[in-house]
C-alpha cells in the first residue's frame, strides 16, 4: 500500500494496531542463526503447524523473528503479552507450550530460564539477569518484529521518525539534532555523526551518497547482522533521514559476503519500504526523492575501511587510499559520501523521535557544546569467549566492565578465573582484571590501550594464553592486510615471525624490545587505520601480560598450556584410577593402559589436543 | 583424479602466465581443472571437443583447440544474462562474478573472458578481483564445503583442536578438496554464531559447540 501523506501514514498505523489487540497472545520464536542451529526453524514450524492443528491459528499470532540477544540459551521463544520467556525450546515441547501457555495460562516451569546461583525459575524475560541490567533501545523491539513484514516495524512507530523529519524539520535542523545527541560513529572510529553530515552537506558536488557499512568482519561480532536481519527498517529509516539532511539522492548498504541472509532480508525490506513510499520518489508526498541498494561485499576485511569500501563500490579491488581529502568531500565517484555503520543508523530514528536531550541523557561525558565531550547512548557488545552468557547485549555507556562481565554475561564458565577481556575487534587491546572497573566509552578504552571498535567483546580466562592470542590476531590482520602499504604489509608479517617464534618456545628476551619498535613502526606509517591499530593486540598484552611472554622465553614454558611445542600432557600415576574415561576420549589413540590402572600417554604419537585433560574426572593429566 | 588445490595467496602472479606455447603443456586429464598456462596463440573459438577426454595422443593442434575449449565461455548464455542483469555496468563488475559464482560454483576461466569482453574490463582487472576478494575461487570445489569458523570466540573455545580433527578426518588440508570431490575445507573468520563456538559450516548447515570427534557430522554429507 502505498502511502502519499503523512496522514495516511497514521492511518495506516492506526490500522494496523487496530487489527491487533493488546491482549492478542504473539509467540515469537528467534530463528537468527544462531538459534537456528539450535533448531528453532523446527521450533516455529511446530508452532504454526499445531495451532494449525488446533484450529488456534486466527487467535494466536506466531512471529520469527531476528536475535533476542540471549543466544547462549537457543532457542529462544517469547510470549506476548506477558512476555514469558522459554529457553531451550525444542520442536517436542512446543504442544506443552500451547496447551499450558496459550490455552491455560500458565508457564511451562522447566523451559523456564533457572538463575544458576539461587535455582530460581524466572518467567518475565526483563527479569532475567541477562536482561534487566540492559538498556534495550536497538534492540528491544527484536522480540515483536517480523523482520519479513512491515507493518510490524510501523506498528511500533516504525517511520514515525522519518515523517517527523520530514514534517517538521529542516536539513539543517536533523544535523543540529545529531551533533547534539552526541552520536558518534559505532563502528570503530567514534567520530561524531552529526559533524560527518555537516561537512557532507557543506562540500560541493554533483551529488551525495549515503552508505551503510555493514561490512562486519570482526571476527567474534555479530551486532550489525543482528541488526540487519532482526530490524532492518530501522536502519532503512536512519538512512533516509540520513538523506534528508545531506541531501543525497542515493544509497547503499554493503553488506558483508557472509551474510547471505542479511542480504535477503534487507532486499526484502527495501521492496516494502519503496512499495509503501517510504524509498524512492516523493517520499511520502514530501517531494523528498532517494533510493536504496545492496552490494555486497566479497569477503575482505579491510573493506570496513571507508575508503576500501567505496573502492570496492565502484567495482575494484578494495583497497584503501591516502586520506588527506576526507571521504565526506570525495568519496564514492569523488563525490561527498556520508558513511556510518549499521548500528549509527539504527539509533537516528530513535534520537529524531526521542529528541537529542533523552539520547545524551544515557552515557558519559557533556555534548552539549561539542560532541567530543563524551559517549552517549546504548552500546551493542558481543559478548561471547570464555563467558556463561554468551549473545549480544546492550548497555548504556559507561557501564564497567565489570557488570557486562559478571553480572550480565553471568560470570566465568566452570568456575575458572577471569584473565582479560578483549574489545574492538582484532585491532582492539586485551585488558586485564585491574582494568574491569573501567566504564567503557570511546575515550577510556582508547586510554586504556584498547578500542571501542565495532563492539565486539571477547572474555579469556585462565586457560587462554595471552602471547597466542596476540599471535592469532596478527595473523589474522596480516591475511587481511591488502598489501598497498609496506608497513602494514611486511610489518605484520615480521611481527608474526616473531611472535611465533616466542610461542614455539624459541624466542629471544631482546625480541620484547623489537616487537614494540617494530609496532610503532606500524602505528605511525602505516596508509589506514587497519594497519594503524594493527599492532594493538601486542602492545596491549605485553602491557598488561608481560610476564607470559617471558615465561615463554626464558622458561620456556607456556603457563595456560596452549602452545603446544611448550606444552606435554602426562599422567600423574598416583591419581590416576585408571577409569579409562581419556582413552575413548583421544582422537590418535595414544593413550594405552588397562582398566584400573595407570595409563600411559604415547608422547609419540600425541597432538596435544588436551580431550584427554578436559575428559579426566580426577585432575591426573597434567601439562 | 587428482586433488584440485585453490590457489591462494593475494598478490601471486599468475602461474608461468603467457610463459610458454603450446607445446610444453602435459596431459593432465579430469573435467573442470583449469589450466593457466595457456598459450598465447588462439585459434577459432568454440571448439566442439569435449572436455575431459584422454589427451597423450593428440596432435598439437587438437591440443590447442582443448585449450580453447577452457578459454571459451563454459556458459556464455547464463552469464549474458547476469551481465544484463547489471546493465553491464563496469562498477557492478564484482556482483557479476558472484553471480557467476553462485551458479557455477566457481568463476571458470572462459567466463571471466567473456565478462571481460562484454563490459570492457581488461581481464587483468577481473584477475585482480577474483584474487583480491576471498570469497571468489577459480578452481571447482567439492559437492561439501566445509567452513570452519577461526574466529577469536571459537579461537579462544577450541577451534584449532576442531581444525586437526578435521584435516586429520579428511586427508587435506586448508583450501583444498578431497580427490573424490566430496568435500571442500576451508577456514573462515567468523561466521557470526559466536554464541555457539567453535562453529563448523557445512554447506548451509551450522554446527555448534563442535568437539574432537567430527566423523559424525561429515557422516551426514554425502
Amino acid at each position: 500500500m502505498k502511502l502519499r501523506s503523512f496522514a495516511g501514514l497514521d492511518r495506516y498505523q492506526r490500522e494496523i494496531q487496530r487489527s491487533r489487540p493488546p491482549d492478542r497472545y504473539v509467540v515469537a520464536v528467534c530463528t537468527d542463526s544462531g538459534c537456528r542451529a539450535c533448531g528453532s526453524a523446527g521450533v516455529y514450524e511446530a508452532f504454526v503447524n499445531e495451532l494449525a492443528r488446533r484450529r488456534l491459528s486466527s487467535s494466536v499470532d506466531v512471529k520469527a523473528t531476528g536475535c533476542h540477544g540471549f543466544c547462549e540459551k537457543g532457542a529462544l521463544v517469547v510470549i506476548h503479552p506477558p512476555r514469558i520467556l522459554y529457553t531451550q525450546v525444542k520442536p517436542e515441547d512446543v504442544p506443552e507450550i500451547i496447551t499450558k501457555t496459550l490455552q491455560k495460562g500458565t508457564v511451562v516451569d522447566r523451559l523456564l530460564y533457572r538463575d544458576p546461583h539461587s535455582g530460581e525459575r524466572i518467567v518475565n524475560e526483563s527479569e532475567v539477569p541477562f536482561y534487566r541490567k540492559q538498556r534495550r533501545i536497538i534492540f528491544g523491539d527484536n522480540t515483536r518484529i517480523d523482520p519479513e513484514d512491515i507493518r510490524d516495524y510501523i506498528a511500533l512507530d516504525g517511520y514515525q521518525a522519518l515523517r517527523r523529519a520530514l514534517e517538521n524539520f529542516t536539513p539543517q535542523r536533523v544535523i543540529r539534532e545529531i551533533i547534539r545527541s552526541g552520536l558518534r560513529g559505532r563502528g570503530g572510529g567514534g567520530f561524531p555523526a552529526g559533524i560527518k553530515w555537516r561537512s557532507a552537506r557543506k562540500a560541493k558536488g554533483e551529488s551525495t551518497y549515503v552508505i551503510c557499512n555493514a561490512d562486519e568482519g570482526d571476527p567474534g561480532a555479530f551486532m550489525d547482522r543482528s541488526i540487519c536481519e532482526g530490524n532492518p527498517h530501522s536502519v532503512l529509516e536512519g538512512m533516509v533521514i540520513g538523506a534528508y539532511a545531506v541531501g543525497a539522492p542515493k544509497g547503499y548498504i554493503y553488506v558483508r559476503d557472509e551474510y547471505p541472509l542479511a542480504v535477503e532480508v534487507l532486499a526484502k525490506a527495501i521492496d516494502d519500504a519503496r512499495a509503501c513510499g517510504f524509498l524512492g520518489r516523493n517520499i511520502l508526498g514530501n517531494g523528498f526523492s532517494f533510493d536504496i541498494s545492496i552490494v555486497r561485499g566479497g569477503g575482505a576485511f579491510v573493506c570496513g575501511e571507508s575508503t576500501a569500501l567505496m573502492a570496492s563500490l565502484e567495482g575494484r579491488a578494495g583497497e584503501p587510499r591516502a586520506k588527506y581529502i576526507h571521504t565526506v568531500e570525495r568519496g564514492l565517484w569523488n563525490q561527498p559520501t556520508v558513511l556510518n555503520n549499521v548500528e549509527t543508523w539504527a539509533n537516528v530514528p530513535r534520537i529524531i523521535l526521542n529528541g537529542a536531550e533523552w539520547f545524551a541523557s544515557m552515557g558519559t561525558g557533556d555534548v552539549s557544546d561539542d560532541p567530543w565531550g563524551g559517549s552517549t547512548g546504548t552500546k551493542l557488545f558481543s559478548l561471547v569467549g570464555k563467558i556463561c552468557n554468551t549473545g549480544l547485549v546492550e548497555v548504556p555507556m559507561g557501564m564497567t566492565l565489570r557488570e557486562i562481565i559478571f553480572d550480565i554475561g553471568g560470570g566465568i564458565p566452570n568456575g575458572k578465573r577471569f584473565k582479560a577481556v578483549q574489545t574492538g575487534g582484532p585491532s582492539g587491546g586485551c585488558l586485564p582484571e585491574s582494568k574491569l572497573d573501567l566504564p567503557v566509552d570511546f575515550d577510556r578504552l582508547t586510554a586504556a590501550g584498547s578500542m571501542m571498535g565495532s563492539g565486539g567483546m571477547i572474555v579469556m580466562d585462565e586457560d587462554t594464553c595471552m602471547v597466542d592470542v596476540a599471535r592469532y590476531f596478527i595473523d589474522f590482520l596480516k591475511e587481511e592486510s591488502c598489501g598497498k602499504c609496506l608497513p602494514c604489509r611486511e610489518g605484520l608479517r615480521a611481527l608474526l615471525e616473531i611472535l611465533t617464534r616466542i610461542t614455539g618456545g624459541e624466542g629471544k628476551m631482546s625480541d620484547l624490545k623489537l616487537l614494540e619498535e617494530l609496532s610503532e613502526t606500524i602505528v605511525e606509517t602505516s596508509l589506514c587505520a587497519l594497519g594503524g591499530s594493527a599492532p594493538n593486540p601486542v602492545l596491549s598484552t605485553l602491557r598488561y601480560f608481560r610476564d607470559e611472554y617471558v615465561a615463554h622465553i626464558r622458561d620456556k614454558r607456556c603457563p595456560a598450556g596452549v602452545c603446544k611445542k611448550l606444552v606435554t600432557y602426562r599422567v600423574v600415576d598416583d591419581t590416576c584410577t585408571g577409569c579409562h574415561a581419556c582413552v575413548p576420549a583421544c582422537p590418535v589413540d595414544c593413550i594405552g593402559g588397562a582398566v584400573r590402572e595407570v595409563h600411559v600417554i604415547d608422547q609419540s604419537k600425541c597432538v596435544k589436543c588436551g580431550a584427554c585433560y578436559e575428559a579426566c574426572r580426577f585432575d591426573a593429566i597434567e601439562r | 583424479m587428482k586433488r584440485v588445490k585453490r590457489q591462494t595467496g593475494k598478490r601471486k602472479r599468475p602461474a608461468g602466465g603467457g610463459s610458454g606455447g603450446a607445446g610444453n603443456t602435459t596431459g593432465r586429464t579430469g573435467a573442470g581443472v583449469l589450466r593457466r598456462k595457456t598459450p598465447r596463440t588462439r585459434q577459432a573459438r568454440g571448439s566442439s571437443i569435449g572436455r575431459g577426454a584422454a589427451m597423450q595422443d593428440i596432435d598439437r593442434s587438437i591440443r590447442r583447440r582443448i585449450f580453447d575449449v577452457y578459454r571459451a565461455p563454459l556458459h556464455r548464455e547464463a552469464v549474458e544474462e547476469i551481465i544484463d542483469r547489471y546493465e553491464g555496468s563496469r562498477s557492478r563488475v564484482i556482483a557479476m562474478m558472484q553471480d557467476i559464482q553462485d551458479a557455477f560454483g566457481y568463476l571458470p576461466e572462459g567466463d571471466l573472458r567473456l565478462l571481460s569482453e562484454e563490459i570492457g574490463l581488461p581481464l587483468n582487472r577481473i584477475y585482480g578481483i577474483a584474487t583480491f576478494y576471498k570469497a571468489f575461487r577459480l578452481m571447482p570445489r567439492g559437492r561439501h564445503e566445509i567452513k570452519l569458523c577461526t574466529g577469536t570466540a571459537c579461537h579462544v573455545r577450541g577451534a584449532e583442536a576442531v581444525r586437526d580433527a578435521l584435516t586429520r578426518e579428511l586427508g587435506i588440508g586448508e583450501g583444498e578438496t578431497t580427490a573424490d570431490l566430496r568435500y571442500s575445507f576451508e577456514t573462515v573468520h567468523c561466521l557470526g554464531c559466536c554464541g555457539l563456538a567453535p562453529v563448523v559450516m557445512i554447506d548451509d548447515d551450522i554446527h555448534g559447540k563442535v568437539g574432537y570427534s567430527v566423523e559424525e557430522i561429515l557422516e551426514k554429507y554425502r
